[in-house]
């Protein structure tokens, strides 16, 4: 019995030194079980579109249902030029007054209007890439789209780009955008991603 | 060097990716795993050769076991996965 308490004793003194007392034994236990939790919860990715061309829009929609088919949360936030790619299909937004009605005048949008950023020669680049893509069968960026919200990305609109752009909630985005949102909203998003990126 | 299944693997259920590129065959490994029971095993055939790394990484972001993949023959990559 003696020789029993003097192993425990021992036993003791090593784990006080371990730990550096034994009060702090709990603290670690709640490390580990943190470490465990954040090793267990899903991924997340949250992603800024900023630009409004294809061959932009269209990556960052393969990223997001690559990201979904990996079981990963995916939170995608819509900017600027970024904006034009969730407005109505087949529709141009009015706008509230001269300046935008011209933008998006001048500035089609959408999947169906999205320029490439380089080689889009009126239109004729955008042709061949995306008759270059059919012969390859690769998913177009509508089809993207359409993924995106079945596998539920998370779509946010920017409010502050709606100003600027005079595009209202609804009437000029596709039924499916349901996320009006600020910058508080993508802040939140982003210091609790895995994997952020601006593009 | 990458060592490829020799054995013939008998799996539950085949996926058809042939013909289809980033992010499908994924995407639809995805779709066709929700159908699955934990246990049962996966053959997918594609012939994007970017298979060879994304299943893996598929398997590794969403904890299912990477079995392995044969030797691709003519351009068709035949790979297996177990539910976990």
């Amino acid at each position: 019995m003696t020789g029993d308490l003097e192993t425990l004793a021992a036993e003791l003194e090593k784990m006080k030194a371990a730990f550096g007392g034994l009060d702090n034994i709990p603290k670690y236990v709640a490390l580990l079980d943190q470490y465990k939790a954040d090793q267990e919860r899903a991924k997340k990715v949250s992603l800024v579109v900023w630009s409004g061309e294809y061959d932009r829009v269209l990556p960052a929609f393969i990223i997001a249902n690559g990201a979904r088919a990996m079981e990963m949360d995916v939170d995608m936030y819509f900017t600027f030029w970024g904006l034009k790619t969730l407005q109505k299909h087949g529709a141009r937004p009015a706008g509230t007054n001269a300046m935008n009605s011209a933008l998006h005048y001048m500035l089609p949008g959408g999947p169906e209007g999205a320029k490439l950023s380089s080689l889009h020669m009126f239109g004729l680049g955008k042709t061949m890439i995306t008759r270059l893509m059919k012969e390859n069968n690769i998913a177009g960026l509508d089809e993207q789209i359409d993924l995106a919200y079945e596998s539920g990305v998370n779509i946010q609109a920017c409010t502050l780009a709606m100003s600027i752009f005079g595009m209202e909630k609804g009437k000029d985005f596709d039924p499916r955008v349901q996320n009006y949102v600020g910058v508080a909203t993508y802040l939140m998003s982003a210091a609790s991603a895995d994997i952020t990126l601006f593009i | 060097m990458v060592d490829y299944l020799t054995i013939d693997y008998k799996a539950d259920a085949t996926l058809d990716c042939k013909g289809l590129l980033c992010p499908m065959p994924i995407v639809k490994l995805g779709k066709q795993m929700k159908t699955m029971q934990p246990g049962q095993t996966l053959e997918i055939l594609a012939t994007d050769i970017g298979v060879e790394s994304d299943i893996p990484a598929w398997c590794q972001s969403t904890k299912n076991e990477y079995i392995g993949m044969k030797e691709p023959k003519e351009g068709l990559y035949t790979l297996y996965i177990r539910k976990a």
